[in-house]
């Protein structure tokens, strides 16, 4: 049957052919050998909604677009694997659902709220609320040690310095690095960094989680460890999860995969 | 951990850039101390000399002879008594620059700073005096032979005795009876310093040409004169009151020379004013300018090296503030932690700035002053803490936060978090 695209969501049936009842949306798609319709059934927002979204960076020589004609929804929950080539826009689209860039045009709807007319204490505030990081270089503040590093998201939400301080020490715990507290990054490995990463990304409660390639700078059993916490994160904490990565068998692990090419989503 | 520490927690990791920072800013700040309390020394009220903002003074005197010849000096007594007749002032007084009289002690000459005064000269300073007190108009005019000598002096010529008044010293063939004794004057008050003061009339000294300093015909001689004002919106009444002296006394003396330049101005004025001239008797705006300008130019070098300091910085820095604003500060926030960051910073330095221009200010004349007598010093020197003082201090502050945080801030609030993420240059 000739696939058809909508301009709505795609899904994927995952691993057991069950599909997803959080919402029901009318389709067209293409799975191996088994084609599915459905209707929709819920009135039930996307945890993130990117419609018709372009980024095209322009310089005095170059255009280059990032990303076009994007229409992305994620549910709530959900453990989205974004792969794609290298320049296929991932990252791209990792910042502009993070907030950390902003689309050239169409629109980046988060917990159902619209986020192009948000001021940058807005902004600021619904990136410290409701997202969390997880980069590939950790991106933690050398002169810190893990227990301020974790602490740090608090510290823009005026919670008082005990308030923080438990928070800090239960979310270390539960990444199991309570015996770390007082190290230093440079004194941490790159899997140990990367859970400092995660706990700082989960110690506000965010509903969604971004995670670019968080174990590309990392060994396989370390690697493993990294996607067991983030799975723990999903599973139980039923936090939503957006996560680029290059790793096939990783991707699989997900609930869904989405792939990209020359800024546009291919599957 | 309250924010603010955990503020200045991150920012003090960078031992060797803060402290780097601290001592420009110390060094830049000492100077800044010494050059205002040099200015100060001379310009401003001191623990002596209580009335030099409400004082004009008569410091040099030109004459002009018909041959064309100038010559230059201080008033004379002609020039000094007839200012002492004029109505507006409270007080006119006048007096000699610090001389020095030599002493034999223990098989060395030893100098003893002097000043010869009226005997309003004593209405025009404030001294404290621990025994007796000042030698008066009447005992100037009998040319009484008075002196009033410091607590060192004291010590020196008559050792731990209880009683002195009435007590005579020889300096150099002159017997001079004590009448008063007064508490160490510090080496700063620029017309207040001295070990004794004696009526001129019983000084006598000689300048130039071998005329006397008690020549009655002289409009040159060695002597300063100080006009008091009640107020000092006095002193443009003052001055049209001494410009019709001048006029007068130039008319008197026109066969003999002409009194070309003999100007009445604040001792700021005088000091550091760009033009001298009579009717300049307060700094205008350009002169309040021109005073902030000479202290900036001290800023001009670490300014630079600050600047050079923060580009550093702030490519350092970069990452982690886009760390922060990942995580969810806003670029105000980030703006207001780098200006905590920077002031603390200054803050410190600055403090250390001012004790340490205190400090070598307070030590200089011990070190570097050979020419006075030893225990001439123990007046100490004073060292007042002015408006003109706080007001280059602010402003020295304010450079330097500027310099500071100017850069950080400008990236911060254009570059996007991902550019500051990656740590990329300006």
């Amino acid at each position: 049957m000739h696939q058809r695209r909508t301009p709505l969501m795609h899904y994927e049936m995952n691993n057991n052919n069950k599909i997803s009842t959080d919402a029901l949306l009318c389709v067209s798609i293409k799975k191996t050998n088994q084609i599915k319709t459905f209707k929709h059934q819920t009135n039930m927002n996307p945890m993130i909604q990117l419609q018709q979204v372009d980024k095209i960076y322009r310089t005095e020589e170059i255009e280059t677009v990032a990303l076009e004609n994007v229409n992305l929804d994620v549910k709530k929950g959900e453990f989205l694997a974004v792969m794609g080539p290298s320049g296929c826009g991932k990252s791209t689209l990792l910042n502009v659902m993070g907030l950390l860039d902003m689309p050239t045009s169409g629109k980046v709807i988060l917990d159902g709220k619209e986020t192009f007319n948000m001021k940058d204490k807005e902004l600021a505030k619904f990136r410290n609320e409701k997202l969390g990081f997880v980069f590939q270089s950790f991106h933690l503040i050398n002169s810190l040690n893990v227990l301020d590093n974790v602490e740090l998201p608090l510290l823009y939400r005026n919670v008082s310095a005990s308030e923080r301080r438990e928070r800090a020490e239960e979310v270390l715990k539960k990444v199991g690095l309570s015996h770390r507290m007082r190290h230093f990054p440079s004194q941490l490995s790159g899997g140990q960094c990367q859970r400092v990463a995660i706990a700082r990304a989960v110690i506000g409660n965010p509903f969604i989680i971004l995670a670019d390639e968080p174990t590309g700078n990392l060994d396989s059993k370390m690697g493993a460890e990294v996607m067991d916490l983030l799975h723990k994160l999903n599973r139980e904490d039923g936090r939503t999860i957006v996560m680029v990565t290059h790793d096939e068998n990783m991707a699989k692990e997900t609930g869904r995969t989405i792939r990209f090419l020359d800024g546009r989503q291919i599957s | 951990m309250s924010k603010l520490s955990y503020i200045l927690k991150n920012s003090f990791q960078k031992r060797f850039l803060i402290a780097a920072y601290i001592v420009l800013i110390a060094l830049t700040t000492m100077f800044v101390v010494q050059q205002q309390l040099g200015i100060d020394s001379i310009g401003a009220n001191n623990l002596n000399e209580p009335y030099v903002n409400r004082s004009l003074y008569l410091s040099g005197v030109q004459v002009t002879y018909p041959d064309n010849r100038k010559e230059s000096f201080f008033a004379g007594l002609k020039l000094c008594k007839r200012m002492k007749e004029m109505k507006t002032p409270e007080k006119v007084s006048f007096f000699t620059w610090v001389r020095y009289w030599g002493v034999f002690e223990n098989g060395r000459m030893n100098r003893i700073p002097f000043r010869a005064t009226d005997g309003t000269y004593w209405d025009v300073m404030k001294f404290r005096f621990v025994e007796g007190h000042p030698y008066t108009e009447e005992d100037v005019g009998e040319s009484k032979p008075l002196v009033v000598i410091s607590e060192t002096l004291r010590k020196r010529f008559f050792g731990n005795e209880t009683q002195v008044l009435g007590r005579q010293i020889e300096i150099e063939g002159l017997r001079l009876t004590v009448c008063g004794v007064v508490k160490n004057v510090p080496y700063s008050s620029a017309y207040a310093f001295a070990e004794f003061w004696m009526p001129y009339t019983a000084w006598g000294g000689k300048i130039h040409g071998g005329s006397s300093t008690l020549d009655e015909n002289e409009v040159q001689s060695l002597y300063l004169v100080q006009t008091l004002a009640r107020t000092s919106l006095d002193f443009a009444k003052i001055h049209q009151e001494y410009n019709t002296l001048m006029t007068g006394l130039n008319k008197e003396i026109e066969s003999e020379k002409k009194i070309t330049q003999a100007t009445l101005s604040t001792r700021m004025n005088y000091y550091f004013g760009k033009n001298i001239n009579q009717d300049k008797y307060k700094f205008s705006a350009a002169d309040i300018l021109r005073n902030y300008l000479s202290t900036l130019w001290l800023l001009l070098i670490p300014l630079l090296a600050l600047v050079c300091l923060n580009f550093a910085r702030a490519n350092e820095r970069s990452t982690e503030m886009g760390i922060r604003r990942m995580v969810g500060a806003g670029k105000s926030e980030i703006n207001s932690e780098l200006i905590i960051e920077n002031l603390v910073v200054i803050l410190i330095g600055i403090m250390l700035g001012i004790s340490l221009g205190y400090v070598t200010v307070y030590l200089y004349p011990f070190i570097f002053i050979t020419s006075v007598d030893a225990g001439n010093l123990e007046g100490g020197v004073w060292l007042p803490f002015t408006g003109r003082m706080l007001s280059h201090l602010l402003l020295t502050i304010v450079v330097f936060l500027a310099a500071s945080v100017a850069l950080p801030i400008a990236r911060v609030s254009h570059q996007s978090i991902l550019n500051l993420l990656k740590g990329d240059e300006l």
